[in-house]
């Protein structure tokens, strides 16, 4: 396995590959979840609502969600890096920006699917 | 090292000539022939770049825009009504699978030591891309909405 010296760039090679395998996992089961909009109305249905709009299910979405923008903007970082003579010189400064981009596109991502989950258990309605 | 850093370099030897540097009147070191680790290599990074608009796109559409508690059925088939988003549905399908699959090729290659079993799980791969691009186009193809 690669090891390489700088730890931070490691790290940001590892939750690449983690990321990515995670985000195939979840296209693989997308694949054959919409497959079920051919067995009919009713198989279709009793899926997105019995799992995908379930509250447990909420989470994983928004583990979804993280992991597709890390993904995109370490992806790009790469590109970057590469393409730019720069790069390499600002390599660390580089890696900061995108792992605050991460974060200021996540949080408010979280916020907003998580809200009406939150708002209805908080607010004991529906 | 990784497929995609081994693809790296020899990219970076095509284009750079590393380690060649001709003396004036000598003539240029060959390039080694592109093989099919650098078109991957190269696929790789073109479709990402796509992906990032595709899928983060796709994302923001059905979790900003829309939300899970909006999609069931009725909600699919007013959506597949359009052709356009079929055809960005199945684009978006292709290039994430051929891009996922590539990435975890690599993976199979740089962890998976012994040479039986990482020929089967090469095949295993091979297989499982096929397998997904095969059923994902029929049900982009043969999905109709029920009248009405």
């Amino acid at each position: 396995m690669l090891v390489y010296r700088d730890r931070g760039g490691h790290r940001a090679w590892v939750l690449h590959r983690l990321t990515g395998l995670g985000v195939l996992a979840f296209l693989c089961l997308h694949v054959l979840d919409t497959a079920l909009l051919l067995r009919g109305e009713d198989a279709y249905n009793h899926l997105v609502r019995g799992v995908y709009q379930q509250w447990w299910f909420q989470p994983l979405e928004v583990a979804l969600g993280a992991a597709l923008v890390y993904h995109a903007l370490n992806g790009l970082r790469l590109v970057l890096v590469d393409a730019w003579a720069g790069g390499v010189r600002y390599e660390r400064p580089i890696r900061r920006t995108m792992l605050a981009l991460v974060v200021l596109a996540v949080a408010p991502l979280a916020a907003v699917m998580l809200w009406p989950y939150l708002s209805a258990a908080l607010g004991g309605g529906t | 090292m990784s497929v995609g850093d081994a693809a790296r370099v020899t990219r970076v030897t095509r284009v750079a000539g590393v380690g060649a540097a001709p003396r004036p009147g000598q003539p240029a070191r060959p390039r080694p022939p592109a093989s099919f680790e650098f078109y991957s290599w190269y696929f790789l990074r073109l479709s990402g770049v796509l992906l990032v608009f595709l899928a983060l796109g796709h994302f923001l559409l059905m979790h900003v825009v829309h939300s899970i508690r909006d999609v069931d059925y009725a909600f699919a088939a007013r959506r597949w009504a359009t052709p356009a988003w079929r055809i960005y549905d199945w684009l978006l399908l292709v290039l994430a699978l051929l891009h996922g699959f590539a990435g975890l090729r690599g993976v199979v290659d740089e962890w998976v030591r012994p040479r039986s079993l990482r020929r089967a799980a090469r095949l295993a791969v091979w297989g499982a891309t096929a397998i997904f691009l095969l059923l994902g186009t029929y049900v982009v193809l043969a999905f109709r909405a029920p009248l009405g």
